[in-house]
């Protein structure tokens, strides 16, 4: 994401009237990951309607200068939350370890898990370092941050789609609900 | 949430950033903003009730899927990759546990007249691809 909003910075210096090339490819994808960047809170991207309608954007801006704390400390936690909640999630998928599924489709499963719990892990410290050290120029080092994300993508959705395979053949008794359950009302 | 908005000779300019407001502030070119607690939370629209209900139903989830591990009844793939999503729901819902819901209303913040005002502010900036 820092490889997108150096992209994004260097293609679109922060002018109001800077005619941008509307028949590239390049306007396309800007547009595509614009969201995303935003979502990662690393930096404010107004849109004009935004500014339009006079709103605050709702996400991103934690790195902005501001008087209260430095900005690569909030940085710092917006990285350790993100992370802690990747790993946190990629290891409650873990507790579908020892599933009755095919053979293949169970160790996908626990590849998929353990990349996602991976990723993280090799994300932090290589932004964390960028971020203490205040310098976001493209390094080789990136390639790992970058390859973890798309690791981290393809697992996830390897993941899902494995999830859509268990209906094939799923195990007896998985529509009997919990005994006690049925007196109480519930929605 | 509606931010600080800015108001030179009665008409809007932008959305303030927190630095921008310090600085003007810190310069006398506005008055400082007197907000308690109470005024923020007033601007919140009926949230406790529904925030209640959310958690309400993921908490009952989470003790399905205990009651059912317990009583050796099969738990789906599904059910796991939702215990993760709600796993990632209360991380959530811790941080923005505070924030007022559906503030339409900026805080008006009105420029004194004596001072020339801000040529330029930093929400006014467009990314121009969007537009």
């Amino acid at each position: 994401m820092f490889f997108l909003e150096i992209v994004l910075i260097r293609l679109h210096p922060r002018q109001v009237d800077v005619e941008s090339p509307t028949d590239s490819w390049v306007y396309f994808v800007v547009t595509c990951i614009y969201p995303f960047a935003s979502l990662m809170g690393y930096r404010t991207l107004n849109s004009s309607r935004a500014v339009n309608s006079r709103r605050v954007p709702s996400l991103g801006g934690y790195g902005e200068n501001c008087v209260y704390s430095p900005p690569y400390f909030r940085l710092l936690i917006i990285l350790l939350i993100a992370c802690v909640a990747g790993i946190a999630f990629g290891g409650i998928h873990c507790l579908g370890w020892n599933f009755s599924q095919g053979h293949a489709e169970q160790i996908l499963w626990r590849a998929a898990s353990l990349a996602i719990i991976s990723a993280p892990v090799l994300i932090l410290p290589f932004w964390a370092y960028e971020i203490k050290t205040d310098n976001f120029a493209p390094r080789l080092a990136d390639v790992v941050p970058i390859v973890s994300i798309v690791i981290y993508s393809i697992a996830r959705v390897i993941l899902i789609v494995l999830i859509f395979m268990s209906f094939r053949s799923p195990p007896p008794g998985t529509y009997d609900t919990v005994a006690w359950t049925n007196p109480i009302p519930h929605f | 949430m509606g931010g600080f908005m800015l108001y030179v000779d009665g008409k809007r300019r932008a959305t303030l950033r927190p630095d921008e407001l310090l600085l003007f502030i810190l310069h006398e070119l506005v008055e400082m903003p007197v907000i308690v607690e109470a005024d923020i939370e007033d601007r919140s629209k009926g949230d406790r009730l529904s925030k209640t209900i959310a958690i309400l139903q993921l908490a009952w989830f989470v003790l399905q899927l205990v009651a059912r591990y317990v009583q050796d009844l099969p738990v789906t793939l599904l059910e796991v990759d939702t215990l993760a999503l709600v796993a990632l729901a209360g991380i959530a819902y811790c941080f923005w546990w505070k924030k007022p819901k559906d503030v339409g209303r900026p805080y008006a913040v009105y420029w004194k007249t004596t001072a020339s005002p801000p040529r330029q502010l930093a929400y006014e900036y467009v990314v121009n691809v969007l537009s």
